[in-house]
């Protein structure tokens, strides 16, 4: 049997998806809910325009630039802080007792319980959702890299050691492609988290973003434009899923665990 | 007088010597106590350059623990340990360790893995470059120097780990159980392998077995531990002509030896 290809296999569940509910919209003489084909017509518009001619036509680019700009900005100011940081905690016990309970206190507060304090801190707009995806994102990446730091593999270290490694060299030689495998975990679990945030962020009335979108489209009652807007998050977050893994399996090419 | 001094300043100091070695491990239980485990007691043990010494005992008497204070992974208790003449303070690249689970660094090719030691050591490249091709081929490794450990079987796997060590050229070989994970074939090809490294390298060899039969087969010298506390119980010279056959007669002999030195009734293969 020849082998299929793998993106080929991923296709009949969207397909039954959507055919259910056209099937569920189309029953109901009456629906709050469009079927696909009127949300396709405006997924159309809102990314090229000439159908409907409003506000929103050929104006997704625009939206999507302002999320993505925003998603990353949060992620990776969260990454230069909390990689080096969970390299340092991991490694150094006397630290971690000194930072690790007031971590561990932040942590359980939802990130959404921030968005007041955030944006009284940086006033209603685009910093305020990137505030968010960074308190967000931060943990994530801060305890997966003190992890991997804490728990690599100590017959590794004294095989270095016996191998004429220099002890200030331990760290990078041996600790930090080690613990890499765990840090790109807390990197892809904060980047799909960053864009459920981003959305958070900017439904607090933001002129730009997806999620501001989505929150006009509910405001005008355009139930259309609110899948569409969610559709187009969800291209947007695998997308850059897709490229997380790509770059992590370049750099984790030796570890039989990191095939995701 | 200064005819002594002669003699003692011409005589190589031994590869390695092991003086009034004693480990207690003190560790802590659930409800706060500490609990103390005297895991070796007065060991002396000489090495000499170029020797084969294989060291056999019961799991838990403390064959691990010396390894690990030689190689100077564990501080002993008291007692000291010289390498060519010069006290151990920590792990150095005199020792070369060989585990029994390999600990090859996943993320470095076969023959990065091999080159790691000259590397830190900053090794010309082309010194590096030319080690690495020897000792792959000595380990029969050379197709393989650009796979990763994942893609070997755990006997390769075992053979980059002795071609690393080697590469890092140390004067003390110590090796823990290292056939001990494989299983029958592989090891008794792997111990044929060593023999024969060893015969043109002429390493010092500190090897870790519970088996009488590898100890018999490997050792220029074995030492028997006995446990509750690791004491030296025994020390028995091999005088089966290499390379040895594990079928013939002085072989058996000797295994049978060994055996009955240990546990006089005891008929046992493996301790
Ligand atoms: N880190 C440790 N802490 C406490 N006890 C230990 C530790 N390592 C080994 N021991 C104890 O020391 C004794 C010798 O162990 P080990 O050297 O591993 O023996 P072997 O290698 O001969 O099986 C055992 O009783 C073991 O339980
Ligand atoms: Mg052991």
């Amino acid at each position: 049997m020849p082998r299929l290809p793998r993106w080929l296999l991923a296709l009949p569940l969207p397909i039954v998806l959507v055919g259910l509910w056209q099937f569920a919209v189309a029953r109901s003489t009456f629906s709050l809910i469009p079927p696909p084909s009127t949300v396709a017509l405006t997924a159309w518009d809102f990314a090229f325009g000439g159908i409907y001619d409003y506000a929103y036509s050929h104006t997704l680019l625009g939206h999507a630039l302002a999320s993505i700009s925003r998603v990353f900005s949060g992620f990776l100011l969260a990454a230069i802080v909390a990689v080096p940081l969970g390299i340092v905690l991991g490694r150094s016990a006397v630290l971690a007792r000194f930072v690790d309970p007031t971590l561990q206190f932040l942590r359980p507060v939802p990130v959404t319980a921030w968005l007041p304090l955030a944006m009284i801190l940086f006033g209603v707009g685009p910093k305020a959702a990137v505030a968010l995806i960074f308190i967000g994102t931060f943990f994530p990446i801060l305890i997966n890299t003190v992890d991997g730091v804490k728990y690599v593999e100590p017959r590794l270290i004294e095989a270095a050691e016996m191998l004429g490694t220099a002890r200030t060299a331990i760290l990078t030689k041996i600790v930090m492609p080690a613990a890499l495998p765990s840090i790109f975990t807390g990197l892809r679990i904060s980047l799909g988290f960053a864009w459920v945030l981003v959305v958070v962020g900017e439904m607090t009335g933001v002129p730009q973003g997806l999620g501001a979108a989505i929150m006009d489209a509910r405001n005008l009652s355009r139930t259309d434009l609110v899948i569409a807007g969610m559709f187009f998050i969800g291209i947007l977050g695998f997308t850059s899923d897709r490229i997380v893994v790509a770059i992590g399996r370049r750099a984790l090419w030796w570890n039989p665990n990191a095939r995701a | 007088m200064l005819a002594r001094e002669a003699e003692v300043a011409e005589a190589p100091p031994p590869a390695l010597a092991v003086r009034a070695l004693e480990k207690t491990y003190v560790s802590r239980t659930r409800d706060g106590t500490t609990v103390e485990t005297a895991a070796l007691r007065g060991i002396d043990l000489t090495v000499e350059p170029g020797e084969f010494v294989c060291i056999i005992g019961a799991s838990g008497c403390g064959k691990s623990t010396l390894l690990r204070i030689i190689a100077g992974f564990e501080t002993a208790t008291s007692g000291a340990v010289d390498v060519a003449g010069v006290s151990v303070a920590g792990p150095g690249r005199d020792r070369g360790m060989v585990f029994q689970d390999y600990a090859l660094f996943p993320w470095l090719s076969v023959a990065q893995n091999v080159a790691y030691g000259p590397t830190q050591a900053r090794r010309p490249k082309a010194e590096i470059a030319e080690r690495v091709a020897h000792y792959l081929a000595m380990v029969g490794l050379r197709d393989f120097a650009d796979r990763y450990p994942h893609e070997l079987s755990g006997g390769m796997k075992q053979r980059v780990a002795i071609a690393r060590v080697l590469a890092n050229d140390p004067a003390v070989i110590l090796m823990d159980e290292p056939f001990g994970a494989l299983d029958a074939l592989t090891r008794s090809a792997l111990q044929k392998r060593l023999l024969d490294i060893w015969t043109t390298d002429r390493k010092t060899i500190l090897f870790v077995t519970h088996s009488v039969e590898e100890a018999v087969y490997l050792a220029d010298r074995v030492v028997v531990l006995s446990p509750h506390p690791g004491r030296i119980a025994l020390q028995m010279r091999v005088d089966v002509s290499r390379p040895r056959d594990v079928a013939s007669i002085p072989f058996n002999r000797a295994k049978r030896l060994l055996l009955d030195a240990i546990a006089p009734d005891a008929h046992a293969e493996d301790m």
